[in-house]
């Protein structure tokens, strides 16, 4: 996940080490009522790369295998339970080419400016189209 | 939700499409504004679930040692000294891996350990026998037991911290093998410190430990009566 979004080895490596120091430092505060481990261990992970990427700019080196878009749409990973499955079945409901957009936002980190240079799309379009996915999303998620 | 930004900052803060600003400026009003963070921790969980697109890898090995001494000068007075090793995520042969795969697995490793890590932090030392299993809650956060199976298929069970019981309920632990139907009774866990289980009955094959909430002495009709509230799978070192 670190690697995916940061795109760059020494990068996602300080990502890991921080996620996991900070996860090992905060473990005992983490409550399960606020939400599921995986949630917080995520988060965790990915706004350490967001931070790191984000500091570093933008001129950052391309994956070295290029991720295959068609990976965006295979939603079966998502299965093994039923927040997956739920969260599966909304984003299902919303049309292909936005729901590419908020599962690349998520996994590869990009912004709504590295979105619009990526699709070639006009900021203003995938700033509206990200935020009524979000807004679908809640809607059908609830919670 | 905080006047001063958008309505939808949240999610988009979740989701990873805000500028660097953008995202500082969420954070520092996550810090004053309470219902704010509430949105962003339930934009957390809406979300989580994506991170499973990115395919699960194992950690290498050597990732450890440096991790280890990162933890040592990071934990304080909150660091315990050893980290489980899971074995059970550890790649078959231990083949080194190029380098964009060892970090893709080094990185997607953080969120494969969330089980592990917490029950890490309670447990405090690392399985000495030869099979193993972490019972874990399903969803984990706080604790559960490091099971270890002694030679003589007895087993060691060691509590983690903070393990809340009903005074009138028992833990029961259960092993139920692979494609078994019904899982085998090995005894009560203890809610704190440690105990033996001599169990006579422990599968041959591949198995899984499963601990359900029963009444008081065990469930009376020798399978499980209440719901499996943990589990782990057996693993070899």
């Amino acid at each position: 996940m670190a690697l995916r979004i940061t795109r760059q080895a020494s990068l996602a490596s300080d990502t890991a080490q921080e996620a996991f120091v900070q996860i090992w430092q905060n473990a005992r505060h983490f409550d399960p009522a606020r939400g599921s481990a995986e949630a917080w261990m995520t988060s965790l992970t990915r706004y350490r790369a967001l931070d790191l990427v984000r500091r570093a700019g933008p001129a950052l080196s391309p994956l070295e295998d290029e991720p295959d878009l068609g990976a965006y749409d295979k939603l079966d990973a998502l299965e093994t339970d039923a927040d997956g499955r739920a969260l599966r079945q909304c984003l299902e409901r919303l049309e292909p080419s936005r729901r590419r957009l908020v599962t690349m936002a998520f996994v590869e980190g990009f912004s709504h400016a590295e979105l619009a240079a990526q699709f070639v799309i006009p900021l203003g379009t995938i700033k509206s189209s990200i935020r009524r996915s979000l807004a679908s999303l809640r809607e059908c998620l609830g919670g | 939700m905080s006047g001063s930004l958008p309505e939808d900052q949240a999610g988009l803060y979740v989701l990873g499409a805000l500028s660097a600003e953008e995202m500082r400026a969420v954070r520092v009003a996550a810090g004053q504004d309470p219902a704010l963070a509430v949105e962003v921790a339930a934009w957390e969980r809406r979300l989580a679930p994506l991170a499973r697109i990115v395919p699960e890898a194992a950690l290498p090995a050597s990732l450890w040692p440096r991790l280890e001494a990162r933890l040592d000068n990071a934990g304080g007075s909150a660091a315990p000294a050893e980290i489980i090793q899971l074995s059970a995520r550890q790649p078959r042969g231990s083949r080194p891996l190029p380098a964009v795969a060892y970090w893709r697995a080094a990185a997607v490793g953080a969120m494969a350990l969330a089980a592990s890590l917490a029950a890490v932090l309670v447990l405090r030392a690392p399985p000495k026998a030869a099979q193993f299993a972490l019972v874990l809650p399903h969803r984990p956060g706080e604790s559960g037991w490091l099971v270890e199976i002694g030679d003589r298929g007895e087993l060691h069970v060691r509590a983690g911290a903070a393990l809340a019981l009903a005074a009138d309920r028992d833990y029961e632990l259960w092993a139920l093998a692979e494609g078994a139907a019904r899982p085998v009774p090995l005894g009560l866990m203890p809610v704190a410190g440690t105990a033996v289980l001599t169990a006579d009955r422990l599968p041959t094959k591949k198995y899984q430990l499963l601990v359900s909430l029963e009444p008081k002495g065990g469930s009376p009709t020798g399978l499980p009566t209440g719901p499996v509230m943990f589990a782990g799978d057996v693993v070899t070192r």
